[in-house]
């Protein structure tokens, strides 16, 4: 019984160091997505003219599951008379991203669409610049924390074990 | 589909929900011609020729029941008629219209932005006239066999002041020929793209089997390009008037292609006035000129010409 429970500690810790190494994983390219888009849409703009709804359909094959599912939300906005663009409706109850940056994304999202080509590029521009800054610092969180909260949990999981011994 | 059916469907992407329930269910489309919303004022609908404005039943003379435009209608009308992509329609917007899907126009309103003396764009829109397309069964069956003689197409200038019928005439003409199977081939450039509404969709107003159209290019870069590319036997195209528009014409008629045009006048007397025109009329590049008025309806053949202004026809009111 004892054994058995030494090994549910033990996987449980693994389990949860590994969740956490995967949130930095999943931060780090939730950004990379970002500025990646912001890109693409840049020089769609300038070059084809497209509208929103068909440059972002076209790339969502690229992103990562979280960005899709904003990218989703977005994309029910574009489609939908009438509907409003908010947090909520951009991210549920996600944690991945924190709140002042979901501020940010809405922002962004909400600047879409609004100007000529010119003065568009130069505003995704600009907010590219802050997501470039923000995805920075996810890679150093990641680099950082993601593979020690595993090591670490795993520790901790070992010392556990050790007291029950 | 229905022109109320496609019209249900085009209006609830862009009309907030209280002004589409307003207009759109309790108004007879069939003889809606224009929506105007100005900032801060009374929303306008014309039915036939007649005014009124809009209220939450429908229509009313009242306007203490009048439903009023705010300025976040008109930026999220035009916003939403922009499929959320202003930057892709700025071409439109800087010349003061967006043509949406059945060609729907809207005429835009508000600051103009200029940089080098060209308009760059324009914001702050405050005001927008929606005009919406009606397809009038035969409204050029009558000048047909003025215009088609003998296998033969003449040039013709339609000639009548905004909002008569000259779109709805070449639009009709083109069902025209394609219903007897005349197998003409006919350019139409649509440079506002509101003759064919959007071709490659299934909301398109056209109604012909022998037609190629270029939609929103230049009318002289578009007969130009069309002449030499598409070997057209007859070009068609809405609201002549510039030098280029003229050379354009001028060119495809040396090519002996047909040309049908038409052009904001009330008369032929006062187009003759205009700057551009005196070479149409001098060099004879047209041998027929239909002139349309609303005064029975949109569409009223007032009157129609020969090369020498000898009239073929005049009106039953004159």
């Amino acid at each position: 019984m004892k054994f058995i429970l030494m090994g549910v500690v033990l996987i449980g810790m693994a389990y949860l160091g590994f969740g956490l190494s995967k949130f930095y994983r999943k931060r780090k390219r939730f950004f990379e997505d970002m500025v990646f888009l912001c890109g693409k849409l840049c020089v769609d703009i300038s070059f084809s003219s497209n509208s929103l709804s068909a440059i972002i359909t076209a790339s969502m094959e690229s992103f990562s599951k979280e960005f899709n599912s904003m990218l989703k939300a977005y994309l029910d906005y574009l489609n939908q008379n009438g509907s409003e663009l908010s947090t909520e409706s951009l991210f549920g109850k996600s944690t991945l991203i924190k709140d002042e940056e979901k501020l940010l994304f809405l922002n962004f999202f909400k600047s879409l669409g609004r100007l000529d080509a010119s003065n568009q590029i130069q505003e995704i521009q600009n907010f590219k610049d802050k997501f470039c800054e923000i995805k920075a610092l996810a890679d150093e969180e990641n680099k950082k924390f993601g593979s020690l909260s595993l090591k670490l949990m795993l520790l901790l999981g070992i010392l556990v074990v050790i007291i029950l011994i | 589909m229905k022109e109320s059916e496609l019209a249900k469907n085009i209006f609830s992407k862009i009309l907030p929900k209280n002004l589409f329930d307003s207009i759109i269910s309790k108004i007879n489309y069939s003889q809606l011609n224009e929506i105007r919303l100005r900032c801060g004022k009374p929303i306008v609908v014309i039915l036939g020729t007649e005014s009124y404005f809009v209220c939450e039943d429908g229509i009313t003379n009242n306007i203490g029941r009048a439903i009023f435009c705010t300025k976040s209608d008109i930026d999220n009308i035009v916003f939403r008629a922009s499929e959320c992509s202003i930057y892709a329609v700025n071409e439109q917007i800087k010349q003061g219209f967006l043509t949406i899907d059945g060609g729907i126009r809207i005429g835009i309103s508000g600051t103009g932005v200029c940089e080098d003396g060209k308009i760059k764009t324009i914001k702050n829109y405050s005001s927008l006239v929606i005009r919406i397309p009606h397809r009038i069964r035969n409204s050029s069956l009558f000048s047909l066999k003025f215009i088609l003689e003998n296998d033969h197409i003449n040039n013709t200038l339609i000639i009548s002041p905004p909002g008569c019928g000259k779109t709805t005439f070449l639009r009709d003409f083109l069902y025209q020929l394609s219903e007897r199977n005349i197998c003409l081939n006919v350019l139409l450039v649509d440079e506002r793209g509101e003759i064919a509404g959007n071709c490659d969709s299934e909301n398109s107003l056209l109604e012909s089997n022998f037609c190629d159209v270029l939609s929103f290019v230049k009318k002289s870069d578009g007969i130009m390009y069309g002449v030499r590319s598409l070997s057209p036997n007859v070009v068609l195209c809405d609201e002549i008037g510039t030098k280029e528009d003229i050379d354009a014409i001028e060119n495809a008629c040396s090519l002996g292609v047909s040309v049908i045009a038409t052009a904001h006048s009330d008369k032929i007397e006062t187009l003759k006035k205009k700057p551009n025109f005196e070479r149409i009329f001098d060099g004879k590049l047209f041998s027929r000129f239909i002139v349309l008025s609303s005064k029975n309806g949109l569409g009223t053949v007032d009157g129609i010409y020969d090369e020498n202004f000898f009239p073929l026809y005049l009106g039953e009111n004159r």
